[in-house]
């Protein structure tokens, strides 16, 4: 009979196999964020990384964060020496925040970055931070008075920035895309420590600007959003425009519907320069003067000023980056290597430092108003 | 209370060499039995055929009487009614107590035989003396349809004005009996003791006769039998409530009545060594393909059994591939299903005391298509249909897809949800995969010792199984929370197509066993092997799979979606005979589409 033999043969199969994969979730500590300083007296890397670990037990288990440190002579090192504390194995497959300490990053963020690019669980959707703090252990030391989670915490607060464009949204992969890019400029969110009613709460404000590997500076939260309209990274949010003067009045807020900026270089006869054309769509958001903005030609006057209030802060910021960084942030090299790559290639070896510097910027904004002025009588 | 009957003339000549004692002679045959009176011995049945007696009955009504007594022995349920015909002698009516009709017996056998010997009637050898019939004439006829008035029967007693008499039946007066006489719906002469023995067993009433070589079978089976109800497993929301009983004559005619066309075809064979049940071939002869008619005759005459008590014996025997844990032949109770099939072109099997019929071919889609979808709306009915497919998929995978998730591809868990399960799990004593087997297997346990316990006693199966289970094992840390809810949605989900369990609850621990080796990969291969199991298995050389796997439009109108009737023009391909796959002509229907 066949089907007999073939069946103890098929069971005995079974008692072949390894498990080469099977861990229980009870066997592993989930890791949700980490901070990577280097410490300079010891030489030595310092990983601090944030687990969900359970307390209680019973029915009442409940899943509260907790801080490890370990040094280590390289990153992967310190990883290992972590479960030497932590008695179990560390899983980064949900780990969400990668802080590195300002310290560190002057130097170099690339350890971290490398050891996140090559290891298989840290995912590469996950966010690279820096912080504003000397080191990332400032951060997640910190004590703070909730259950929650810290990095996913700051991890929730780059992610909702769709609609406060105060921080960009750079994942692992994208920042990885413009470093290897021919001007090697990135940026990635900040991370800073804010006090409020007391305790020390983490938040993510501006953003870290990246000249290759190092840190060059930070820019403030009002820049990172030049700097989003710039890069046609804005979905949506507030944009207050000043329309007046004084203390109190003068603050009209617009609501972002659309927005785009197409970037285009221009020639004309030797000189190279580069056409910014932003158009947005927003709706009035509130705190404007009553029975102002009624009528077609107060609807297009407010659409001036506030075309012209953009401007100004977009040619701004790229006046500044041209000068306190000269880095090309914006991607004006990147436009140029798309639309002229023979050029490219000729200016691409000093582009941050000498061509970017010099190139004229064209801006040219577009406000329109939309939903306004369609009801007869204001307030 | 109904009666059974039989039709003898309808069972086919080729089968009867097949039960040798089940041939008799026809009504109309002229009894050629009756040259060989050889008296049989009264010999028990044979054993392999398991027929009554073998033989011929004797002149003799004694020797005929111990003949019957002798095959019946030790069976107390043997009724002999004796009786002395005037003018005729003895007689005797041998019959099965609970079996036969006692209105049929005393008003239709016993009533009017007594009363034809009250017409003077010659002795068969002296011919010439007036005839009964100008006796009837002269003045014995008031007399005799007095008494017959206050009987209060009608059209029975002696033999009418003008009809003929004992002595024109060339064939003895047995043929008189039969033919003028007994007021039974169907009559019929034998002299061979097997074919008496079988239908005294079958309900009918065997008269013999003194000086008569031949006995009549007057047909008077009349037995209690359930009431056609709704079936207890196949409830309906909207559309009929007939259910099929016990008994294969009912359940023929609740066939009949929906389809009325004379095309509608009932073959009967006897299966069955010494059950010998009656078994109906059931088809549309314009529509059933003749091949598969054919192979079905043709596997079911090869079944040598020695007894046939439902359907679900005759499904084994004849499947295409016996290993399978899939159905390969449909199963229902209603009689409005059997209908739908029989007109896509498929046969339907009906056995003696089973209220199941059986049909075939049998296509896997069948399984996720109830007949409720046809009687209410489309859209609906299309949503049931995906549902049942969803519970299908949901308890074969959920158990499976659980464990490898959980134990090998931790990066595909929502972070919150594995913090939650992490939390549920800490500190349990077995691993994920002992804990999910061993929910599964009490959750089969609770399900099998429901089905068959007593109303009263299901209280106590539900409190202990979901409170001393369900939240007593989780509150003592026994096994995890999400372990009791995933075996729980896949015992729950298990039970949306009742038919389909089986095949279910094996697959579902297959695919946990590979899960738990190899994670999604050993899930991916488990399904694979199921996949190519069901594209190999055939049903009367149907793809299993039909419907499913192809691309037609036409063929996929009543699969996952039940498309509206005017859509549905042809029948399922494959089933119904070539060329008649047309079901409604174009512009049929309100819509005129």
């Amino acid at each position: 009979m066949k089907l007999p033999k073939i069946c103890i043969l098929l069971g005995m199969l079974l008692l072949l196999y390894g498990c080469w994969n099977y861990r229980e979730a009870d066997s592993l500590f989930l890791v949700t964020g980490c901070g990577l300083d280097y410490d300079f007296e010891k030489d030595r890397y310092r990983m601090t990384v944030e687990i969900a670990a359970p307390e209680g037990s019973g029915k009442n288990v409940e899943i509260k964060p907790k801080i490890l440190s370990a040094d280590g002579d390289t990153v992967f090192d310190a990883v290992r020496n972590i479960i030497r504390i932590s008695s179990k194995r560390l899983y980064w497959g949900h780990a969400q925040a990668y802080i590195i300490g300002r310290n560190l990053a002057e130097k170099s963020i690339l350890p971290l970055l490398d050891w996140i690019i090559r290891d298989a669980e840290p995912r590469e959707t996950v966010v690279l931070y820096i912080s504003k703090c000397e080191t990332a252990e400032e951060i997640f030391k910190e004590k703070i008075p909730s259950s929650r989670m810290l990095a996913y915490g700051i991890y929730e607060m780059t992610t909702s920035a769709v609609s406060v464009p105060k921080a960009p949204y750079v994942q692992v992969y994208q920042l990885y895309g413009m470093l290897t890019s021919d001007t090697g400029v990135a940026y990635v969110p900040a991370v800073d420590i804010t006090r409020e009613g007391g305790s020390f709460t983490p938040i993510v404000t501006g953003a870290a600007l990246l000249d290759k590997e190092r840190l060059a500076g930070f820019l403030s939260e009002e820049d990172t959003r030049s700097l989003l309209f710039l890069r046609d990274e804005i979905k949506g949010g507030i944009l207050p425009v000043k329309t007046g003067s004084g203390p109190m009045s003068g603050y009209l807020s617009l609501e972002i519907f659309k927005s785009s900026t197409i970037v285009t270089p221009v020639f004309q006869e030797d000189r190279m320069s580069f056409k910014v054309k932003t158009a947005l769509e927003v709706a009035v958001g509130g705190e404007y003067e009553q029975e102002k903005y009624l009528s077609a030609d107060q609807t297009a006057e407010l659409e001036n000023i506030c075309s012209q209030f953009l401007k100004n802060k977009l040619e701004d910021f790229i006046s500044r980056l041209k000068q306190d960084y000269g880095l090309d942030a914006v991607g004006f090299g990147e436009v140029l290597k798309r639309r002229k790559p023979g050029l490219w290639k000729e200016v691409k070896s000093n582009w941050n430092e000498e061509t970017f510097r010099d190139i004229d910027v064209q801006m040219d904004v577009k406000v329109t108003l939309r939903n306004t002025g369609q009801y007869l009588k204001g307030l | 209370m109904f009666r059974k009957r039989k039709r003898r003339t309808s069972i086919k000549p080729y089968r009867a060499g097949r039960f040798a004692g089940y041939r008799q002679g026809s009504p109309g045959a002229g009894g050629p039995e009756a040259g060989a009176p050889e008296a049989g011995g009264p010999e028990a049945g044979s054993p392999e055929t398991g027929s009554p007696g073998t033989g011929s009955l004797t002149r003799s009504l004694e020797d005929n009487i111990a003949l019957f007594r002798n095959i019946f022995q030790q069976d107390d349920t043997l009724t002999l009614r004796e009786l002395d015909v005037p003018g005729f002698g003895k007689a005797c009516l041998v019959m099965i107590d609970g079996m036969t009709d006692s209105d049929v017996v005393n008003d239709n056998i016993i009533q009017p035989v007594l009363m034809s010997g009250r017409v003077p009637v010659r002795e068969p050898e002296d011919v010439g003396q007036p005839k009964v019939g100008e006796q009837l004439k002269a003045g014995g006829q008031p007399e005799v349809r007095g008494q017959l008035e206050v009987g209060g029967q009608l059209a029975v007693g002696g033999p009418p004005e003008g009809s003929r008499l004992p002595e024109d039946f060339k064939e003895g007066r047995a043929a008189w009996f039969q033919k003028c006489i007994i007021a039974a719906k169907a009559v019929s002469r034998s002299s061979d003791v097997s074919s008496l023995c079988q239908a005294v067993i079958d309900g009918d009433t065997v008269w013999l006769l003194e000086n008569e070589p031949e006995g009549l079978i007057i047909d008077s089976k009349g037995w209690k039998t359930r009431a056609i109800d709704e079936p207890k497993t196949e409830t309906v929301v909207m559309g009929p409530r007939e259910g099929f009983n016990e008994s294969l004559i009912m359940n023929l005619t609740l066939i009949r009545r929906r389809i009325k066309t004379p095309n509608l075809k009932f073959e009967f064979m006897l299966i069955g060594r010494r059950s010998r049940t009656r078994v109906c071939i059931c088809y549309l002869k314009e529509i059933a393909k003749e091949s598969n008619l054919r192979e079905l005759r043709n596997r079911l005459e090869k079944i040598d059994i020695d007894g046939i008590l439902s359907s679900s014996y005759l499904r084994e025997l004849i499947m295409d591939s016996p290993y399978t844990p899939f159905d390969l032949t449909g199963t229902t109770e209603r009689p409005d299903i059997v209908s739908a099939n029989l007109l896509e072109g498929r046969l339907a099997v009906l056995v003696d005391g089973s209220p199941c019929a059986m049909m075939v071919p049998f296509l896997f889609v069948e399984y996720f298509q109830a007949n409720d979808d046809y009687y209410t709306n489309f859209y609906f009915g299309s949503l049931n249909r995906i549902l049942r497919i969803l519970g299908f998929l949901f308890t074969i995978s959920i158990p499976g897809l659980y464990l490898s998730l959980v134990t090998f591809h931790h990066e595909m868990v929502p972070s919150s949800l594995l913090m939650s399960i992490y939390a549920a799990r800490q500190g349990l004593p077995f691993p994920t995969v002992i804990e999910l087997i061993v929910m599964l297997l009490l959750f089969e346990i609770l399900r099998e010792s429901g089905t068959r316990l007593p109303a009263f006693m299901g209280q106590a199966l539900s409190i202990v199984g979901a409170l001393v289970i369900g939240q007593a094992a989780v509150e003592a840390r026994l096994v995890s929370a999400p372990t009791v809810i995933v075996s729980a949605t896949a015992g729950i989900t298990e039970l949306v197509i009742p038919r389909i369990k089986f095949p279910s609850i094996m697959i579902r621990v297959l695919l946990l066993l590979m899960s738990s080796l190899l994670g999604l990969y050993g899930f991916l291969f488990g399904l694979i092997g199921l996949l190519l199991h069901l594209v190999e298995l055939r049903s009367f050389g149907v793809p299993y799979l039909q419907g499913i796997m192809s691309f037609k439009k036409q063929d996929l109108k009543d699969t996952v979606f039940r498309g509206p009737w005017w859509t549905m023009r042809t029948r399922p391909r494959n089933i119904a005979r070539e060329g008649e796959w047309v079901r409604q002509q174009k512009g049929s229907g309100g819509t005129g589409k």
